[in-house]
């Protein structure tokens, strides 16, 4: 019983990935403000370079002659962010309580994690696009990938292992 | 014991042995797959893999986040070891 109550937590969770990756498919520079509006005005402390909305296009600075575009906005991550915890720790969840718990509070961590790794992953990518950095067979493209996968990926790593930490000492008795 | 305590008593030691498999179970594996699965496996499925640039970015995408994963796990690995075999753990 308890194991089918948990299946429904990943399903749900899965469907709101599915729905978030649909609306993405469409969606254009103002319905992405919620995430690259906040992630702009970061990179923009972090870089210390002026970033002028674009209507219908995104956000430019002509300092670093970098844009930012809703391909940018870090959605996939989001949607990567928010399944980690659900389906890592769904098994792990005895009440509809909990579920619900770890539904809201998945989707907020998501949320602040990626404005946060995506703040990173622009300020290191227009720094390096600024400076037109290469490495041997690493074009700019290559280190552009690479670089974004290091960071998304341990941001992903930091946000379930913390999400394990806190699951773990919620749910310890105590000594 | 009456029954309402008896199922707070079994709640709680599942609860702790939850606990117990959490800190077991590698952490980057979860990570990892949820990664390439919405990464690449999904956009594949939705045909992304037929676009020229989607190969190399696969490429990249693999080596880069396995490295990681792979340090990551040694390194998780080899400080449980430590743990476990310091005198009167």
């Amino acid at each position: 019983m308890r194991s089918l109550a948990n299946g429904m937590v990943a399903v749900a969770a899965l469907g709101l990935a599915w729905m978030l990756k649909d609306f993405y498919r469409r969606a254009g520079a103002e319905d992405l403000g919620w995430l690259l509006a906040p992630t702009v005005k970061l990179t923009s402390l972090c870089t210390g370079a002026r970033f002028e909305l674009e209507p219908g296009h995104g956000y430019l600075s002509r300092e670093l002659r970098y844009e930012i575009v809703p391909a940018c906005a870090g959605v996939n991550f989001l949607v990567a962010a928010f399944l980690c915890p659900c389906l890592g720790l769904a098994h792990a969840c005895s009440s509809w309580l909990e579920r619900l718990v770890l539904l809201v509070s998945s989707a907020a961590a998501a949320l602040v994690t990626t404005v946060l790794a995506n703040t990173a992953r622009l300020s290191i990518a227009a720094r390096l696009h600024a400076d037109g950095a290469s490495l041997g067979p690493l074009t700019p493209a290559r280190l552009h990938c690479g670089v974004g996968v290091v960071v998304y990926f341990l941001f992903l790593i930091a946000l379930f292992s913390l999400a394990v930490r806190v699951r773990g000492a919620v749910h310890e008795p105590a000594r | 014991m009456s029954p309402h305590a008896d199922r707070i008593r079994s709640r709680r030691v599942s609860s702790h042995v939850d606990a117990i498999h959490l800190r077991r179970r590698p952490t980057v594996l979860v990570p990892w797959l949820v990664y390439v699965g919405v990464t690449l496996v999904g956009p594949a499925a939705n045909g992304a893999w037929r676009s020229p640039g989607f190969a190399e970015h696969a490429w990249i995408t693999l080596a880069v986040s396995g490295a990681i994963a792979g340090v990551w796990a040694a390194a998780v690995h080899r400080s449980r070891s430590k743990k476990g075999s310091r005198p009167g753990s």
